[in-house]
C-alpha cells in the first residue's frame, strides 16, 4: 500500500510531562483527560490534559506498566521488583502484592475494581478493595503477558508453549498449546478469538470455543503489537516497520494474505484503532512518526502522518475523543490531538 | 563492524563451577577500569560493586523455529537486555555468566535472532574458563546416549579459553591440556592464568567475535591433529587459493547449515570472492550464520580462502571438496 498521504489531518501536539528516562508505559483515565506514564527508572507520572500533575518513585527499577481502572481513576503499575500496585492517586497506594520475577504485563478486569499481572512465573491478582484476590497455580514458566475477555470473566496468559485460560481460582481451565513464545496476547471483542504476537516474527490465534489455531508467518521480526478492530472482524499487527492487516470476517483468514500497511521508517512501538472512529488505526513507531491509516479504504489506506520529532518508545489512545499521547526514549510525554477525520 | 560501532560489547563467560568463573567475573568488577559493567548471572555470591550492576537471571530456553531454521535463544536474555539498553545512563560492558552446565549455543544464538538486541548490542567475545588440573576429567567423562559433555560444548563454542589454576600443574600437564583444548576448537585463543588473572583487554571489548577478526590463529591447525582420545567434537580447518564464487559457497553453506546445522557449533570463514577486492567473512552458531564484505585484500596479500568447522561427526574431507567445488574454475 502507497505511503503516501491523502488527507490533509490536523495534529496540534502538546507536552505535559519529562520523567527524565525512556517511556515504557502510558494509560488514558477512562474520561481521556488524565494521562498515566511509567518509565524506566521507575518514575510515574499522572497529568492532566494540561500537564498539571505529579511524579513520584512507584518501583525499585524499572517501572514496566501502567493503567488506569477503566471505571474509576486508580491507577495500577508493575515494576521490575516484582510488585504489582494499585494507587487511588499519586503516592498512596491501595493495595500491592509482591512477587518474585518482574512484571511483564498488566490488565484491568474490563468490569474494572481488579487488576491481574505476569510477574516471573505467577499469574497476581489485587483488588482495589483491598480484599484478597483470586490465587491462580504456578505456570511453569514465565508468564509474558495477559488480556481479559471484553465480559471480564476469563483471563488469558501468554507464556512459552501457549496461552493460558483462568476463570475463577487457581487452576488454568484451559490452556491452548503452541511451541512458541508469545510476547502479547489480545482477545477480539466478541470474545471468539485468541491473538498471540511471538518472539519468532509470527502471530498465532485460536478460536476460543474449540481450540482451533492458525499460524501466520513471514514476517520481518517479533510481533509485539496487535490489535483488535471493534467489529472484532480485523487484526492487525506490527512487525517492525510494516503492519499487517488480516480479515477474520466470514471463516477467518486461513489461506489469505493479508493488505500490508508500509509507511514507517523505524520499528513500530505501538498501534491500536480509535475506539471513536472504530475503522482508523494510529501507529507509532521509532522514527518519530505517527501514521493514521484507514486499512478498509479502496485505494490508499495512509490517511496522513506526524512527525514527533522525538524518538518515540510508547503509544497509548484516548477513549473518548481523538487524541493519543505518545512518550519518548529520553522521558518527554506529547499529547497529540487529531482533527478532520472524515471516515 | 567498524571502528565506529557503537554497540555495546557482550562477553559472555562460561567455564564449569570451580574452573574460576565466577572469580574472574568478579576480578573483572573489581579492578580499577572506571567503566560502567553491568552482569547477568545465575550463580553469583556477592554483590554491590561499585559502578556495577548484577542482574539475577533464570534461564529459560525458547525454540525457535522459524521457516527450516531451528535454535534455541535464552527469553530471560532478551527481556534483560532490552530493558538494559532503554536506560539513559548506558554500560560500557555487559557480561553475561552462564551456570557451570550451561550450553552456550542458546546464548550466542540470542545475537542473531533478536532484532532488538541485535542492533544495540554486539556479541564480543565468549570467554571459556577452565581448571588446568581437573579439565581432562571433565573431558573424558562417560555420558548418556545423546546426552552432550558440557565441558567439550563449552571448549567448541569459545573464542577465548582461560587455563586456569596453573600453579597446580606442572609444565608438561599444561602443554597436554592445550593440546587437548586445541584437538576440539582449533580457532580459540588461549592464556594461562592463576586466580583468573587476566589483562582485561583479552577478555573486554576484545572483538573476538567480531567477522575481521576471525582466524587470526596459526595456521598449523589447519593440518590434520592427532586425536587425542575418541573424541566426538573436533575442528576442520578449509584453506584453499583461488576465488569463490559466491552464489556457490552461499547455497552450499546454507544447505550445509539446514542439514548438518544441530552438529556444526562454530563456523568462521574468510574467503576471496570472484571479482570482488573485498574479504568476505562470516560465523555462524549452529543453523544461523551471518556474512559481510570486509576491507580491502592489501596488495601484497595472498589472496587465501580459510574456513574453520568445530562440531561433531565432521567429515574432513567432504568439507575440502565441497568448498572447492565452489571455487570459480
Amino acid at each position: 500500500m502507497s505511503g503516501e498521504v491523502i488527507e490533509n489531518l490536523l495534529f496540534a501536539s502538546r507536552k505535559i510531562c519529562h520523567l527524565g528516562d525512556y517511556i515504557n508505559s502510558i494509560s488514558f483515565s477512562h474520561d481521556g483527560q488524565r494521562i498515566a506514564t511509567a518509565s524506566v527508572s521507575g518514575v510515574v507520572g499522572v497529568h492532566s490534559r494540561d500537564g498539571e500533575g505529579e511524579q513520584f518513585q512507584a518501583h525499585q527499577g524499572d517501572a514496566t506498566r501502567v493503567a488506569f481502572s477503566p471505571k474509576t481513576f486508580e491507577f495500577a503499575t508493575g515494576g521490575i521488583d516484582g510488585a504489582l500496585r494499585v494507587w487511588s492517586a499519586p503516592m498512596q497506594l491501595a493495595n500491592e502484592i509482591v512477587g518474585k520475577g518482574w512484571c511483564n504485563d498488566l490488565a484491568w478486569r474490563p468490569t474494572g475494581g481488579e487488576v491481574a499481572a505476569a510477574v516471573g512465573k505467577n499469574v497476581l491478582r489485587v483488588l482495589s478493595t483491598g480484599l484478597n484476590a483470586a490465587k491462580h497455580e504456578q505456570l511453569g514458566t514465565v508468564a509474558e503477558c495477559v488480556s481479559w475477555s471484553s465480559d471480564g470473566r476469563k483471563l488469558f496468559v501468554g507464556a512459552y508453549g501457549g496461552v493460558w485460560m483462568f476463570q475463577g481460582d487457581a487452576r488454568a481451565i484451559k490452556k491452548f498449546p503452541w511451541k512458541g513464545a508469545p510476547l502479547t496476547v489480545r482477545i477480539s471483542a466478541d470474545d471468539k478469538w485468541i491473538a498471540t504476537g511471538n518472539q519468532d516474527a509470527s502471530l498465532h490465534c485460536w478460536k476460543i470455543v474449540n481450540g482451533s489455531d492458525l499460524q501466520m508467518t513471514g514476517f520481518e521480526t517479533k510481533v509485539q503489537h496487535i490489535a483488535w478492530r471493534r467489529s472484532s472482524d480485523h487484526l492487525a499487527n506490527a512487525s517492525f516497520d510494516t503492519i499487517s492487516i488480516w480479515d477474520f470476517s466470514g471463516r477467518g483468514p486461513k489461506g489469505s494474505t493479508p493488505i500490508d500497511l508500509s509507511g514507517h521508517a523505524g520499528r513500530i512501538i505501538g498501534l491500536g484503532y480509535l475506539p471513536t472512529r472504530p475503522n482508523i488505526l494510529v501507529s507509532a513507531a521509532t522514527d518519530g512518526a505517527v501514521c493514521v491509516w484507514n486499512p478498509a479504504s479502496k485505494g490508499r489506506s495512509l490517511i496522513s502522518r506526524f512527525e514527533s520529532g522525538l524518538s518515540l518508545s510508547a503509544l497509548a489512545i484516548s477513549p473518548s475523543d481523538e487524541v493519543i499521547a505518545l512518550g519518548s526514549d529520553d522521558g518527554e510525554v506529547v499529547l497529540v490531538s487529531i482533527d478532520g477525520l472524515v471516515s | 563492524m567498524t571502528e565506529t560501532d557503537t554497540r555495546v560489547p557482550v562477553t559472555v563467560v562460561t567455564g564449569f563451577l570451580g574452573s574460576g568463573k565466577t572469580t574472574l567475573v568478579n576480578y573483572i568488577l573489581s579492578a580499577n577500569h572506571g567503566k560502567r559493567i553491568a552482569v547477568i548471572e545465575n550463580e553469583f555470591g556477592e554483590i554491590g560493586i561499585d559502578d556495577a550492576l548484577v542482574i539475577d537471571a533464570e534461564e529459560e530456553i525458547f525454540e525457535m523455529n522459524n521457516g527450516c531454521i531451528c535454535c534455541t535463544v535464552r527469553g530471560d536474555l532478551i527481556r534483560i537486555l532490552g530493558t538494559l539498553m532503554k536506560r539513559k545512563d548506558k554500560f560500557d560492558y555487559i557480561l553475561v555468566e552462564t551456570t557451570g552446565l550451561a550450553d552456550p549455543a542458546p546464548v550466542a544464538q540470542t545475537f542473531f535472532v533478536d532484532e532488538e538486541v541485535r542492533t544495540q548490542l554486539r556479541l564480543d567475545a565468549i570467554v571459556t574458563v577452565v581448571d588446568a588440573k581437573h579439565l581432562a576429567l571433565h573431558l573424558f567423562e562417560e555420558k548418556e546416549e545423546g546426552i552432550e559433555n558440557e565441558a567439550l560444548e563449552q571448549l567448541a563454542f569459545a573464542d577465548r579459553v582461560l587455563v586456569n589454576k596453573i600453579d597446580l600443574v606442572s609444565e608438561d600437564e599444561l602443554l597436554l591440556v592445550e593440546k587437548q583444548i586445541r584437538s576440539i576448537n582449533a580457532g580459540a585463543s588461549i592464556v594461562r592464568t592463576q586466580m583468573s588473572k587476566v589483562d582485561l583487554d583479552w577478555v573486554l571489548n576484545a572483538h573476538a567475535f567480531e567477522l575481521s577478526r576471525v582466524l587470526e590463529v596459526d595456521p598449523q591447525f589447519l593440518e590434520e591433529s592427532e586425536h587425542m582420545h575418541d573424541q566426538s567434537i573436533t575442528s576442520v580447518g578449509v584453506e584453499a587459493d583461488g576465488a569463490v564464487d559466491l552464489e556457490k559457497i552461499n547455497d552450499w553453506l546454507g544447505w550445509l547449515l539446514r542439514e548438518k546445522g544441530t552438529d556444526i557449533f562454530r563456523m568462521k570463514g574468510i574467503i576471496n570472492v570472484a571479482k570482488s577486492d573485498n574479504r568476505f567473512v562470516f560465523q555462524g552458531v549452529h543453523m544461523l550464520f551471518d556474512g559481510q564484505p570486509d576491507r580491502a585484500w592489501k596488495s601484497d596479500e595472498i589472496r587465501c580462502n580459510k574456513m574453520i568447522f568445530i562440531g561433531r561427526n565432521l567429515d574432513r574431507e567432504e568439507l575440502n571438496s565441497r568448498f572447492r567445488a565452489c571455487l570459480v574454475k
